[in-house]
């Protein structure tokens, strides 16, 4: 056995690994050889210096930094940064806040009670019907653009839009039919009226009537714009006259002194539609 | 509620799989020790050693699922800490974290450094110093494996597991990581007339 075949056998002598020739023959090799006796020698130091180390005592806080680490992953999942970031906002609501909101909703109620209101369809009945304020009379006036708001008329609240070539919409007669949800009305919203009078039970030849019979004031502009749709531009200390024209039908007008100020006051021009079925 | 500390690994493992979270305490608890020395004595660094020990649990603790067999935890556990280790030996060594202390350089014989007498004998604590200074200069699969034979004290077949080699293969490497530690301590050990 030479020299450098006796190192690679170092462990293996130490862990008494090696069979009986091996172990005699390295054992007659390290007797012979001064160098590898002395290579042994340091080969065992060198185990026993290793098998002596003190084991360290790990430091505190290795447990805590790991729960630790562990919690703020979970509260960086996606979910524990939603409720963060939820968590963020303030929710506390000041006396000032619930004040301005209240009346912030109370105004809504009063402008949406005063876009849509209700009457009995019956006709004789008497009461309002519904009604639509608009205030631009800048805009684009074209019969043909017209977009409709559909407010059904009656005990319900429903209110639909529908756009286009003044197309009717289909529901018109399905409301009609209905027991609780009296004819619905067309309202014709590019034309923005000031005022939306509604003339339900009046028979059709009305508003034919009562174009040809201003036609000729010079202070009134008629406008036909389609069966059933009659739009006048008058002033506004005049509406009582058009009110008094239509007196022996049940008319509903849009309390709409709030998006109106012309209506409200009285003054300036006021654009009207008429609506009869 | 029952004794965690009366569990084997085993049973902390299926403990913790079922949702009982201090299980994953004890077993810190249980193998922080012998993780912390492997870490300090992969990176010589008792800062970096720390840090490492609790990536290591936290790693655990995430890769938990990947533990097909239960009773092999310990063995799973040094494979993620060895993994961890080299990583981070490997990343300090680009960022010259050990050029002061010289374990970058494998083939640098060892210094002695102020408090290590050279002549007369060195206490203990000093010599155990530089017996892991020497391990931290090694080779990675030098230092692996005596880490786990000598110091850990693990057997051939649980090493062969972890390191995933031939049962001699894991031996002869042995033999080459203590000759080439020896090679390094030499100057230091009883019996060559400098220690």
């Amino acid at each position: 056995m030479d020299c450098s075949r006796i190192s690679s056998l170092f462990s293996a002598g130490l862990d008494g690994d090696l069979d009986d020739l091996e172990q005699a023959a390295f054992k007659r090799h390290l007797a012979e050889c001064g160098e590898c006796q002395r290579q042994w020698h340091l080969f065992q130091a060198t185990v026993e210096q290793l098998h002596g180390l003190e084991p360290l005592e790990p430091p505190l806080g290795i447990i805590s930094g790991v729960q630790a680490r562990l919690q703020e992953e979970e509260k960086s999942s996606p979910f524990y940064r939603l409720l963060a970031f939820w968590r963020r906002f303030d929710f506390s609501v000041t006396p000032a806040t619930a004040a301005a909101t209240l009346a912030l909703a109370l105004l809504l109620a009063v402008l949406a009670q005063n876009e849509t209101f209700f009457a009995d369809g019956t006709p004789g009945a008497g009461e309002k019907l519904a009604a639509s304020p608009a205030v631009d009379h800048g805009s684009v006036r074209s019969p043909v653009a017209m977009s409709e708001m559909t407010m059904a008329v009656g005990g319900g609240s429903a209110m639909t839009m529908a756009a286009g070539g003044g197309s009717a919409p289909s529901s018109r007669d399905g409301f009609a039919a209905m027991a609780t949800h009296p004819p619905a009305i067309r309202v014709p919203v590019l034309e923005h009226p000031d005022v939306l009078m509604v003339l339900p039970s009046a028979p059709p030849e009305v508003l034919p009537d009562l174009w040809r019979a201003n036609a000729d004031r010079a202070s009134w502009r008629l406008e036909y714009l389609e069966q059933g749709l009659l739009l006048v531009d008058l002033p506004a200390a005049e509406f009582a006259e058009l009110r008094r024209m239509l007196q022996p039908y049940p008319v509903a007008v849009a309390p709409v002194a709030a998006l109106s100020p012309n209506f409200g006051r009285g003054k300036g021009k006021l654009r009207v539609a008429i609506r009869s079925r | 509620m029952s004794q965690l500390d009366e569990y084997d690994n085993t049973e902390l493992v299926r403990a913790l799989r079922g949702g009982e979270t201090r299980a994953f305490t004890e077993l810190i608890r249980r193998h922080q020790g012998r993780i912390y020395n492997l870490a300090y004595n992969y990176v010589k660094d008792e800062e970096e050693a720390k840090d490492l020990t609790q990536d290591i649990f936290i790693t655990a603790h995430r890769n938990l699922g990947s533990l097909r067999e239960e009773h092999k935890f310990a063995a799973w556990l040094y494979q993620l800490a060895l993994n961890h280790c080299r990583n981070r030996y490997k990343r300090l060594q680009r960022r010259g974290f050990f050029r002061s202390s010289s374990l970058d350089d494998p083939d640098s014989p060892l210094q002695l450094t102020s408090g290590e007498t050279p002549e007369g004998e060195l206490d203990r604590q000093d010599r155990d110093n530089l017996v892991r200074r020497g391990i931290a200069q090694l080779a990675a699969a030098e230092k692996e494996i005596i880490l786990l034979r000598d110091i850990e004290g693990l057997s051939y077949d649980e090493i062969s597991n972890i390191l995933e080699i031939p049962l001699g293969t894991v031996k002869s490497k042995l033999n080459r990581a203590r000759l080439a530690l020896k090679g390094r301590l030499e100057k230091l050990l009883p019996g060559t007339g400098e220690f």
